[in-house]
């Protein structure tokens, strides 16, 4: 079948089999598999040299991980502020405060508009 | 001066050999360098060939996030998968996070992870999916709301109490005479 009614979506990948590029044999790509596998296979090395060493102590950092680590940490000296992300900012930092400011606001004013009239039923009310 | 030189030599020896035991102060808590940390944005074409090489990747497969201030800077920009779809019967070399020492982590692992955000390919595409299941929900919503717009069911009369209406249970004064009711026509 060479169309398929699956469509990919940012929520559901494309399955591996669906995928044309999957089937791909040419030479460039044969050579990014032997290239991708080189450095797995380097990086596996390097690995089980630390994991087998009988004088290791501790734990094997992975700097992988610390790179990801710092990436998410210091984001600030690649921030710069524009247009999209000042918007995003005010729309999902200011934006909730204000609604609920308003909300409350509100539903206090008639609260209160309701008690000075004495509408209110205030039988059990604790506080004055 | 030669024995001093081997003597000094001498000193340096077990040093090397244990590498484990050393004073504080003369072994770095960590090997990473500042070189093999992340950077801004690469802006030089040297810089676009140096970098996948400090993240393990090929530089075909290297892709920095758009430069529009985002705070990504140089991290590569690798397919949104989850770690549900990876390969579960392969050896990984953490396998509770289906990772390999030292692959080139996805800005969002902490999303993607086996707990958390699954973005397994569905057995019909998604669109189908989304499709299908907010057909069915408004038709019934539609359904029940016809439904209680026009309700159906067997026809009913009002109850019928015994004992004059329950003439003494409802509180009337027992010394009056209770006016008759026929619940029936002949």
């Amino acid at each position: 079948m060479s169309t398929s009614k699956y469509k990919p979506s940012h929520l559901a990948t494309l399955p591996e089999t669906l995928d044309p590029a999957e089937y791909d044999t040419s030479l460039e790509t044969r050579r990014a598999q032997a290239e991708r596998l080189a450095i797995r296979a380097r990086l596996k090395r390097e690995y089980l040299l630390q994991y087998n060493d009988p004088n290791r102590r501790g734990l094997i950092e992975n700097p992988a991980l610390l790179r990801w680590t710092y990436a998410r940490i210091n984001v600030y000296p690649n921030f710069r502020p524009t247009p999209k992300n000042s918007l995003l900012g005010a729309l999902f930092g200011i934006g909730p405060l204000i609604f609920l400011y308003c909300i409350i606001k509100a539903d206090r004013d008639k609260k209160e508009k309701l008690i000075r009239e004495g509408k209110l039923d205030r039988t059990f009310q604790l506080s004055c | 001066m030669a024995v001093a030189r081997a003597g000094f030599l001498g000193i340096q020896w077990p040093q090397r050999a244990s590498q484990n035991v050393v004073p504080l102060g003369a072994w770095t808590a960590s090997r990473m360098t500042n070189d093999m940390l992340p950077a801004s944005y690469p802006r030089t074409p040297e810089g676009r060939a140096a970098t996948p090489k400090k993240y393990n990747m090929c530089v075909g497969d290297y892709e920095p996030y758009p430069d529009d201030g985002m705070r990504y800077g140089n991290y590569p920009k690798l397919p949104d998968c989850s770690q549900h779809e990876r390969n579960p019967w392969y050896s990984w070399d953490q396998p509770d996070l289906r990772l390999n020492w030292g692959e080139p982590t996805h800005w969002h692992l902490d999303m993607y992870t086996r707990n958390r955000v699954d973005m397994s390919p569905t057995p019909v595409s998604w669109n189908v999916t989304c499709m299908q299941l907010f057909s069915f929900m408004a038709f019934m919503t539609f359904m029940f709301w016809v439904g209680d717009m026009y309700p159906v069911y067997q026809p009913v009369g009002p109850k019928q109490y015994a004992c004059n209406n329950l003439y003494l249970e409802r509180g009337s004064d027992p010394s009056k005479e209770p006016e008759s009711v026929v619940h029936y026509e002949i």
